[in-house]
This record gives structure tokens, sequence and C-alpha cells, in this order.
């Protein structure tokens, strides 16, 4: 959404990023594997998982991050265009059937014939 | 006046997870009184009108081979322009990877109210009001739309896919296409036989197999029950396994017809992201496994001990050497 109000290209689950003058050479999951894009700067990207190393801040980070001005901007009113009603939740579970270590053919009997599955 | 259904596809073909969601806005469109109509973005190599066996009548398609590839800018500039030519009211997307990247912008720009992830038909006798996944599946909210254009993602299995006899009448739409500027570089598909989001059997492993090297009997195990692999996150993370197999609450969310679970303790994360299978079935050597209590069967035991014989006893049902 964000990328659309801004008019930009978006590439979603990206799980490796880099810079290449005004490209940003991007790879995303897709169904079944990966691919590789390549998307002229500005861009919006969602970020997977791998994408990039976490920093541990240190002290002197820490205690400069105190004295950074904080800019509080004020939210603007849009209409809603769904409302949230209520919420439910799923059905219990019936609870687990334990097959014997000794006899695991036993669960494949069981997903064939009773919950028929394979 | 109309459901507009958006047809997924890889490769020339489409996917699976357009044949639920064009049965679900079949019956939508039916319940609302409403013609239900599919929009094809690109260009397939399989015929496109046999689609109407999943209940629609009609299917446009802006045959520009540029739109093969994802750029969800130009994709949603495209659709906005469908819904605008065709007066649709409606707008159904699987949950899958384009759905999640052009359904919001659609919903930005058409300023059309959004429900990510549902799970059943809407409600229409009181407005328009749609159950949809909260809380990593944990549990379920109702949704209202309010505006006049609705947009819908299906979850994928949430709806059973059903056949009919019937044709759709394929029509050309002719919309000028942006050009890209997504270029792609190179696909990397993964080595699995079955696609892990549309693969009906998963067998999954996890930390419990204590290494790569013995990823073999999962892959035999899953060979002979044609499903796909996937893993836990301590395995995708620690390299056993690509990335794109970790399925949980930071990796992918799958709802195959039978999860079997190897080796994972089933924490909370992981159950997020695979709670909405049918049935659940695990093996893990401690009884005190979190995942006791989600699973559907279960065996307490060693899973080098197990996996095997669960192979050979498959094999022997499907009647494999």
């Amino acid at each position: 959404m964000l990328a659309e109000l801004l008019g930009l290209p978006y590439i979603s689950l990206a799980t490796r990023f880099e810079l290449e003058g005004n490209k940003a050479v991007v790879s995303r999951e897709i169904e079944g594997g990966e691919e590789t894009d390549e998307v002229e700067l500005p861009l919006v990207v969602g970020c997977q998982k791998g994408v990039a190393e976490q920093r541990i801040p240190n002290v002197r980070g820490i205690s400069g991050a105190r004295s950074k001005p904080l800019r509080v901007v004020e939210p603007k009113a849009v209409a809603p265009l769904t409302s949230l009603l209520s919420f439910s939740l799923p059905p219990a579970k019936a609870g687990v059937k334990l097959v014997s270590p000794d006899q695991p053919e036993e669960l494949i009997r069981l997903l064939h014939e009773e919950a028929k599955v394979i | 006046m109309s459901v507009l259904i958006f047809i997924d596809h890889a490769d020339g073909h489409v996917k699976k997870a357009s044949w639920e969601v064009l049965c679900y806005g079949s019956r939508i469109a039916q319940k609302a009184g409403l013609a239900a109509e599919g929009i094809v973005l690109g260009t397939l190599s399989e015929e496109l009108s046999p689609l109407g066996r999943y209940g629609i009548s009609k299917i446009y398609q802006v045959a520009q081979e540029s739109l093969n590839i994802l750029d969800s800018a130009v994709h949603c500039q495209v659709l906005a322009d469908v819904v605008q030519r065709t007066g649709a009211q409606i707008v159904i997307f699987p949950h899958d990877t384009a759905g999640k990247a052009i359904a919001p912008r659609l919903s930005a720009k058409l300023q059309a109210g959004l429900v990510t992830g549902a799970v059943s038909l809407p409600d229409l006798d009181q407005g328009f009001i749609v159950k949809k996944n909260v809380f990593s599946g944990k549990a379920f909210a109702q949704v209202s739309v309010q505006t006049p254009i609705k947009i819908i993602t299906l979850n994928q299995n949430s709806f059973p896919v059903q056949e009919s006899g019937g044709t759709a009448e394929l029509v050309t739409l002719d919309i000028p296409v942006a050009n890209p500027r997504v270029k792609l570089r190179s696909v990397s598909k993964s080595s699995g036989e079955v696609p892990l989001t549309e693969a009906e059997i998963v067998v999954s492993g996890g930390r419990g197999l204590k290494g790569p090297e013995n990823w073999g009997m999962i892959e035999e195990l899953a060979h002979a029950l044609h499903a796909a692999t996937a893993c836990s996150r301590p395995v995708a993370d620690a390299h056993w396994r690509p990335h794109h197999e970790h399925v949980g609450q930071t990796g992918l969310a799958i709802a195959p017809n039978l999860y079997l679970a190897i080796g994972i303790s089933g924490a909370i994360q992981h159950l997020a992201g695979v709670n909405r299978s049918k049935v659940i079935a695990i093996v893990n050597k401690d009884p005190e496994a979190p995942f006791f209590k989600a699973a559907d069967y279960g065996i307490v035991g060693d899973a080098f001990d197990i996996v095997p014989k669960l192979t050979a006893a498959v094999k022997k049902l499907r009647g494999l050497p």
C-alpha cells in the first residue's frame, strides 16, 4: 500500500539486497524457489529473515541515541475502508492419537484408512 | 457488475491456488447475483477457456509477455484499468506471493476495502462480512467491508475445488502496459519434486534429525508419499536446508492435507505456519513436546528407527519397490 501511495516499485520477501550504482539487486522468495531481480531506485522493499546481519550497538551509540531529537508527527485522520466486528477461536483439536513406536506401520494404516489423507 | 478473479500462473501453467479462488469467486458471484469472470495477466502455454469448469463464464486476458514477471506496480495499474472497464465490484486474489503483493496496492489505488487471508465465503446478509485468519492462525476475525469495491485474498486450501462442465469465453483486452521497473536476472527453483505451497502432503524435519546428512530418509519418505519437504526454523538457520523450505511464523504458512513432522518439538512459532493443515502427524522422542497437543496422530520414539519403517509401510501400501 505504501509503495502504491508513493508510486514506487515494491519487492516483497527479500532475502538479499545489494546496491549497484543506481540499481538495487534483490533476491526474493517465490513459490518453490528464489528469484533475483534488478530494480532502479527508489523502491520499497519488504525484508525476510537473512537479508542483513544484526548489529549490536555499543555503549557510546546507546548514550548518543539519548540526545538525538525525536520528532513526533501527528497522524492524519482517514475514513476506514473496513472495520473489525469480532474475534472467534478455532474449534479445539480432539486430542492426539498415539501409535506405538514398535508398530510405525500402524500410523500409515490410520492415515490411509481413518484420516484418508494418503 | 461482476466478481473479478485473479488467475495466477507460473511457467506457462495456471497455479493450483487459482482453481481454488475461481471456485470461491464463482460461489460469491452466485450468492450475490453477479457474473464470475477471471483475469489473466501475461501469457500461458495452456488453454484458458477450460477454466470454465470452475464456474466462471468469461476470462479476460492482457496477453503481454512482460507481465509474466511480477512487478506489482505494473500489475496493479493494469488491474485497476480492468476493474474500471468491466465494472467489477469484488476482486479476488489467491493469498500467494502475487496476491499479497498486488492486492494491497490495488486497495490503495481504488480506495477499496481489503481483507487478506479470508477463510470462508463472505456473509452477505448484513452487508459484506468476511472471516479471516488472525494472530498467525490462532484465531479468526470477522471484518466488514464498507466500500463499493471490495478486495479479498483467499487463504490457500480454505475452499473446496469443485469441477463442473463448462467453458469460459476468452476475451483479450488491449490495455497499455507500462514498462516494468523490476527486471528479472535469474531464477533458481528448489530441487524438491513438489512445490511446498501446492503440496497435498508435506514431510518436515526439525532439529531432532541432528544434521543435514540425515535428510536422506526424509526425502525418501517424501518421495514415497509424493510429498514436498519442509523444515523448522533452527534447521534453516543452521543452513541444513534452504531457507525457502522453512515453515512457521517467519517462514511459509502452509495448509496441506497431511503434515508429517519428524523431530520437531512444535513451538508456537512453528505451529503458526502449519496449524491449518487438515491432519497433523508427528514423530518425536520427547513425549512432552508441545506438538503432541496440536497433532492428530503421534508416535513417541526415535526418528532414526521409525522413519525408515514408515517409508517401507508407504511403499508397501502403494505397491512401490
